[in-house]
């Protein structure tokens, strides 16, 4: 697939959210998909205008027989208080990076930054044969899913590791935010490569033409400070979501996740 | 009404007025022997959980045969329960919409004729109400729009499980964790709850038109769902003439592509939505709260998808009034049964919820409960049901037909909604049934009568 040179606003899984973007500047420097990392990602809703909804973190820590331990802080403001999810995830070592077993904590925040105690829960989770297990409160439940499936935090560290345009694409029932709901039907295939100008902040700028009746000119709006950054896009479709969009710079690192109305933006390693 | 959801699912049992009359007859319990029916009354009051959702269609669910979206856990709630088929919103816009659900009242009483603005303050809330005179612990968490977008901490008549600050994809996950949480942790020896489940999806369907120029052909993902785009429906080009606030359709988008496209993708938010709602569901299953909540599922209002060439609500048509309506409790509601003739609507919710707690409901509520047909009982039912749009515009629905007409438009519409259920018909001209257009408009003169509007009242 022949890679494209474009503008943020041309491509429509990153149009919403070019104000998200100000500033952003593309991580440099080595980086293995395979090894250990800490990625943090700005939680970014597009209504009209973008706001950040909260942070994202992920993980990850290798394990010498190929799997590895994923830890996932999810923090979002609410109205009168902040949520929160801890999860820690042991991931198979497969092109989806699948669940074997998972801790979940998630709890609320008051206005102070207390938990508020009857609203949180511990639950655990494994994978067992033909399906999940999952543990709350005491209670065990099954769920049955033919053929493969992974969660949707997993798949953060899985595109990292997925090859270009000659990869075939991958189909599976995905387990959407852990809630024990399969949502069949799902491909993550590669999508295009393309070179995208991440960041910046829009300016006017003039250009110039010269007419028979004079010099014109018109104004034209850059983005100034933007970063020409080689992509690669996956594209995920399938039951309970939206298209959604995952952009893997050269090294294999994500940086922009798109799907609807929500993205998350590489953020460092997330300590702001 | 488009035709599936007037026929009978392969799990669910339709039901019709002569059934009603029938098991009436025969008495409850001659109901009870046969398969779906009610078989006991439970003894303790039962847990109330209205699970609110925004902008669904009625017929957004695989229940009613919808074959372009996966939706089993309202699937199990309309297997479980009755499923109102002509079930309608007072208001076709979030805020007037949520105000009925909340007091029984109608928009033009409660004060919420548009979004954003409060409920007159001497009418009480379900929270307030049964709370104060029910002793029932009550518990809201998520969309308010009220005028909050979510439910403010100090809500009257709620504790208020905080959540909020964006739209459905971003929140209605903490929503259910919340409710999830709620449900898993009290005690069962507390005593009866009340949950307001509310979620935002399908409502960002909203937004997906803030960049309509991008959403061309060649920029979708549609390698792997150009098979899977729901086709327009058929009354896609529609304009029957009418009032001039029902406007024109949406113009933004040039393609049946792009249309399709948008269906596709609403389809997936009512699908999120269902995941979410099925979260709710297991908690209250698993922790054994199921075999004595009654559980009701409904939306303020419907969406456009591109019925009439419509996005979004506010429109008369049934694309925007025609909300889904399931209700479930083990034992005290029929299971699987499809009622598709009694006129209702989200007024209801505060009287059956109310005769479901053994209290009455506040003075001058407009709504009636459903209970006895929930029960299959035989009752006298109203024969129509007035519904608002866009402030001024008014809607009389009775078995056959729907009138529609605005305060300051001379235009108005009638449609036969047994043979043109797609709404493309106005036969409001038509001489031969000036006397059903005279009949409607007497309808709605003696039900404006009876209003206690907020504004009058001050």
């Amino acid at each position: 697939m022949p890679k494209t040179t474009t503008q943020m606003a041309d491509h429509f899984s990153l149009a919403h959210f070019l104000g998200g973007l100000e500033g952003f500047t593309p991580p440099t420097g080595p980086f293995d998909p395979s090894g250990s990392w800490r990625h943090g990602y700005h939680m970014l809703m597009s209504v009209g205008k973008v706001t950040r909804q909260g942070m994202l973190i992920v993980e990850r820590t290798p394990l010498a027989d190929g799997t590895a331990r994923l830890q996932v802080e999810c923090t979002k403001r609410a109205s009168g208080g902040t949520q929160r999810y801890v999860a820690r995830l042991l991931c198979g070592a497969n092109a989806l990076s699948g669940p074997i077993s998972w801790e979940l904590e998630t709890y609320l925040l008051d206005t102070e930054g207390k938990a508020i105690a009857d609203i949180r829960l511990e639950e655990t989770g494994r994978a067992v044969d033909g399906g999940l297990e999952v543990s709350t409160g005491g209670k065990t439940r099954r769920l049955v899913i033919p053929g493969a499936f992974t969660l949707h935090w997993s798949l953060l560290d899985a595109v990292q590791r997925l090859p270009g345009d000659d990869g075939a694409p991958l189909s599976f029932t995905l387990i959407d935010r852990l809630n024990c709901q399969a949502k069949p039907g799902h491909i993550l295939a590669f999508a295009e490569e393309a070179t995208i100008e991440l960041g910046g902040r829009p300016v006017w700028d003039e250009q110039k033409q010269e007419l028979e009746a004079g010099t014109l000119y018109r104004p034209v709006q850059r983005r100034l400070g933007a970063v020409a950054t080689n992509l690669r896009c996956y594209e995920q479709t399938g039951t309970g979501i939206l298209p959604t969009f995952y952009w893997v710079d050269e090294r294999g690192e994500l940086l922009v996740v798109s799907s609807g109305l929500i993205a998350y933006i590489h953020a460092g390693e997330g300590g702001t | 009404m488009p035709e599936h959801c007037r026929s009978t699912p392969r799990d669910a049992r339709a039901i019709t007025r002569r059934e009603f009359v029938k098991a009436g007859a025969l008495g409850l319990g001659a109901m009870a022997a046969g398969p779906g029916a009610p078989a006991v009354h439970a003894q303790r009051p039962p847990n109330l959980l209205l699970i609110l959702c925004d902008q669904m269609n009625l017929d957004a669910m695989s229940a009613l045969g919808q074959t372009h979206l996966r939706t089993p856990n309202l699937d199990r709630l309309a297997a479980r329960g009755v499923t109102f088929i002509q079930s309608h919103s007072t208001n076709p816009v979030c805020s007037p919409a949520r105000s009925s659900v909340l007091t029984g009242r109608m928009p033009v009483e409660t004060g919420v004729i548009h979004n954003d603005l409060p409920i007159r303050p001497d009418l009480p809330n379900l929270g307030q109400w049964l709370g104060d005179r029910g002793g029932y612990e009550t518990v809201y968490c998520g969309k308010w729009h009220l005028p909050q977008g979510y439910a403010p901490p100090g809500l009257a008549g709620f504790r208020v499980l905080p959540t909020g600050g964006g739209q459905g994809a971003g929140d209605d996950g903490f929503v259910s964790r919340s409710c999830e949480a709620y449900l898993r942790n009290r005690s069962m020896n507390s005593g009866p709850f009340l949950m307001v489940a509310s979620f935002m999806q399908p409502h960002d369907i909203c937004y997906w038109m803030i960049h309509p120029e991008t959403l061309v052909p060649e920029r979708l993902p549609l390698r792997h769902i150009a098979d899977r785009l729901p086709e327009l429906p058929p009354n896609h080009a529609s304009r029957p003439p009418g009032p001039q606030r029902i406007g024109n359709g949406y113009a933004g988008f040039k393609m049946a592509l792009q249309w399709r496209y948008y269906l596709y993708c609403y389809y997936r938010m009512v699908e999120m939505l269902d995941a979410d709602v099925g979260r709710v569901l297991d908690a209250l299953q698993e922790t054994g709260q199921a075999e004595n909540t009654v559980v009701v599922f409904t939306s303020d209002h419907g969406e456009g998808a591109g019925r009439h060439g419509n996005v979004q609500k506010w429109h008369p048509y049934d694309e925007s009034m025609k909300v889904p309506m399931l209700w479930s409790c083990p034992g005290q509601v029929a299971e699987g049964l499809r009622d598709g003739t009694h006129l209702v609507s989200g007024l209801d919710v505060m009287s059956t919820f109310c005769d479901y707690a053994s209290i009455g409901a506040p003075d001058g509520v407009k709504g009636r409960s459903l209970r006895p047909l929930l029960e299959g009982r035989q009752v006298t039912w109203r024969d129509h049901l007035v519904c608002e749009w866009k402030e001024q515009g008014r809607i009389v629905r009775t078995e056959r037909y729907k009138y529609v007409m605005v305060e300051d438009d001379p235009a108005e519409q009638l449609f036969d909604m047994q043979a043109d259920p797609w709404e493309m018909n106005n036969r409001v001209a038509e001489p031969a049934l000036a006397g059903t257009v005279a009949e409607h408009r007497r309808l709605l003169a003696e039900w404006n009568s009876r209003m206690d509007p907020a504004l009058a009242a001050g």
